[in-house]
């Protein structure tokens, strides 16, 4: 081969190397799907903006999920003041085609809001662009501090945020307490390890959980973030391993939250802990690719699952059995933390906001949610719904369950327990 | 000693890049081009292997050499269906046409296999991991590993020692002097395509116990397969490998030493050493 036809081989190689990863990170096909009852003037229509493909897309399809079952379960009950709701469903897989829908959405005259986003990193762009437009955008899942913090007037986030008393000290005292006499030594003795994905969600995290060693004196040796695309993560366990962590904090998704525990499995990194911050590992795919690997993993999560209707408000309907039977019938399977959270999530909405306020104008909505009151116990999801002035609903929980015979069982906070925390899984 | 583990970890995952580039080598330095569907053709491998997994039990590594030969016929069709109308139409109309393969079938597994994330399910393949001197190897990993050594040797041996080698080489020499000696030129790129995606299929059996697959899983990939590539030298098989080998070790290093989230901005910087100090890449192509 020659020289000069070498050099021009290459830089074409670079250039279209270049194209390649522009395409491959926009599968912007948004398009409208799941409503069902047509678009007459009746019906109500809500822009639903969730990632749908890529690799943020099982946890949006699970949100997906739970959202469905919501609209179906006020629907047959006659839907809202007689008007069926009906979903205008986007698909949003990454922060710039989060952007261009969230535009699409909003310049939508027969959409009253936006509802999404499971994820922060969608959910960050897409919410700027809705308040821009002046477009209620109501948050079922992102945690990230930043989401309500940045003072924008039409967001409402029912979920808990990263930033939030509850979500620190909840997992301080999961630590320092239940996890500390589990094992039988003093949370001060014990060496921490910390693993996260570098974007918005692993960093926010990361943070959080920082702050809450600092607050709490505990000693973390490791600290240790990678992208979530890594293929091997074997360096970083390696880091873990030679700084004898006896308790590993990991924040991710699902693909390295997989990684990471098998590969800690073959690489014999076998730390007596590991609690997995929500996402990845709350993920139906985490057990099916972990396998056994998957047991004793704690994961801290925005809602308890398996939990009894006894812990719960007597007058939530409807109650948290009777939501599960009608996701098995609808769905196939038992709901997972992120289709609980969207659909408790988008009742409060269909329940507590729409019946009480103007669709079709933005600050009636906002009076409306500004004014709901549900009490703790009051959702499927535990938690009651306030919200305070940047929006953020400050009665949000956030609870801990661990992997016993691969299924996800509450084990903290003491009210919703419904296992002991086992040790040496 | 740990520095050792993280060294071998790299050069692992060091061959499976070297697997992917080796394909995309081949192609390049006997047909002049670029294949930019390599990463797609090793994600429907990967789903190959997967589906023969779920649907007949069929373990990945028996699995292998049956995506293998499936995929070279798959490159055969590829090649006498579309991309031998572009051989003579120049760089443009190859990517435009590879690009578009590999938008094509992101979208058919989107649309026909979903986007979830699917993970095979098997037993742990020889006790998951191996203890060697106090250094964990796991078993899928390095059975990917010994694959790709394999299948790089049987390439140069196949280039080396064969007389169709000795076609593909001359082909790539100078391709009209070729016909002019009587060799069946057309036959030859048939042949070539068809051992390149062939590659892929290997790749993607190797890899099915290690990573998940989703569509878009060929995109990071190929990316990296790119810079082993250019970092071998055009069309060099050997360089392929020594390419992947190098770029595995400094991505875990450089993990290791400095952070797992700089690592990709270290082996990009480190690439761009190379391109600057030595253009025509490690070695000289064996195929070019």
């Amino acid at each position: 081969m020659t020289n000069r036809r070498a050099h021009s081989l290459m830089s074409l190689t670079l250039a279209g190397a270049l194209v390649l990863t522009a395409c491959g990170g926009g599968n912007d096909d948004s398009g409208s799907g799941g409503g069902g009852g047509g678009t007459s003037g009746e019906d109500l229509t809500i822009g639903v903006l969730l990632p749908l493909t890529g690799p943020l897309s099982p946890l949006g399809k699970e949100m997906l999920n739970g959202y469905e079952v919501a609209r179906k379960t006020i629907n047959d009950a006659g839907g809202i003041d007689g008007r069926q709701v009906v979903y205008e469903v986007s698909d949003a897989p990454t922060p710039e085609a989060a952007t261009s829908v969230a535009g699409t959405l909003s310049a939508d005259p027969d959409v009253s809001l936006i509802m999404g986003s499971y994820s922060s990193s969608i959910a960050i762009p897409a919410s700027a662009v809705a308040s821009r437009n002046r477009k209620l955008y109501w948050e079922t899942g992102g945690v990230s501090a930043e989401l309500t913090g940045r003072g924008l007037d039409y967001i409402y986030r029912t979920v808990v945020s990263s930033g939030m008393p509850v979500y620190q000290n909840g997992a301080a005292d999961f630590i320092t307490d239940v996890a500390a006499t589990a094992l039988g030594a003093d949370a001060g003795d014990l060496r921490f390890g910390l693993t996260y994905t570098d974007d918005a969600y692993g960093t926010a995290g990361a943070d959080a959980f920082t702050a809450l060693a600092k607050a709490n004196n505990l000693d973390v040796v490791a600290s240790e973030s990678y992208a979530a695309s890594a293929s091997d993560l074997s360096s970083v366990i390696e880091q873990l391993k030679s700084a004898e962590v006896d308790v590993l904090y990991a924040v991710g998704g699902i693909t390295d939250a997989i990684l990471l525990v098998r590969q800690s499995d073959e690489l014999g990194f076998n730390p007596d802990l590991i609690v997995g911050n929500g996402a990845g590992f709350s993920d139906k795919g985490f057990v099916k690719g972990a396998g056994d690997a998957a047991n004793g993993v704690v994961v801290a999560d925005a809602v308890p699952l398996h939990i009894s209707d006894d812990v719960l408000n007597e007058d939530l309907s409807p109650k948290y059995s009777e939501f599960t039977k009608s996701f098995e019938n609808e769905i196939g399977y038992e709901p997972l933390t992120h289709a609980t959270l969207g659909y408790a999530g988008a009742m409060v909405l269909f329940q507590e906001v729409l019946p009480n306020a103007d669709p079709a104008d933005v600050e009636s909505l906002v009076k409306a949610a500004k004014a709901v009151d549900v009490q703790p116990g009051g959702t499927v999801a535990g938690f009651g719904v306030k919200f305070d002035e940047t929006g953020q609903n400050e009665r949000a929980g956030w609870y801990f369950m661990q992997y016993q015979d691969q299924k996800l069982v509450a084990v903290a906070p003491d009210e919703f327990a419904a296992s002991e925390l086992l040790i040496g899984e | 000693m740990t520095l050792v583990q993280v060294v071998v970890s790299g050069l692992l995952i060091g061959g499976v890049y070297a697997l992917l580039a080796s394909g995309i080598t081949l192609v390049l330095g006997v047909m002049k081009v670029v294949n930019f569907a390599q990463g797609e053709l090793l994600m429907v491998s990967m789903y190959a292997t997967l589906l023969l997994n779920d649907g007949f039990g069929v373990h990945p590594y028996v699995a292998l050499p049956l995506v293998t030969v499936g995929m070279f016929l798959v490159g055969l069709v590829l090649h006498g269906g579309l991309l031998r109308w572009t051989i003579s139409g120049g760089h443009s109309q190859q990517i435009v046409l590879t690009l578009g393969v590999a938008i094509s079938l992101q979208s058919l597994a989107l649309l026909f296999l979903g986007g979830d994330y699917r993970t095979l399910q098997m037993e742990p393949f020889l006790g998951g991991s191996l203890q060697v001197g106090g250094i964990s190897i796991g078993t899928t990993r390095l059975a990917a590993f010994v694959i790709a050594v394999v299948a790089t040797g049987a390439l140069l041996l196949l280039l080396d020692r064969t007389l169709l080698g000795k076609a593909i080489r001359a082909t790539a020499m100078d391709s009209n002097a070729a016909q002019l000696m009587g060799i069946p030129v057309q036959r030859v790129y048939l042949v070539t395509m068809g051992i390149g995606v062939a590659l892929a299929g290997t790749a993607g059996a190797a890899l099915m116990p290690i990573f998940s697959v989703y569509p878009t899983v060929g995109v990071h990939l190929l990316l990296m397969g790119f810079v082993v590539v250019v970092l071998g030298g055009l069309g060099s098989v050997a360089g392929a490998f020594l390419g992947g080998l190098i770029i595995g070790v400094v991505e875990a290093v450089s993990s290791y030493l400095i952070s797992a989230s700089w690592s990709q901005a270290i082996v990009f910087a480190f690439f761009m050493i190379i391109l600057l100090v030595r253009p025509q890449g490690l070695l000289r192509g064996d195929v070019a």
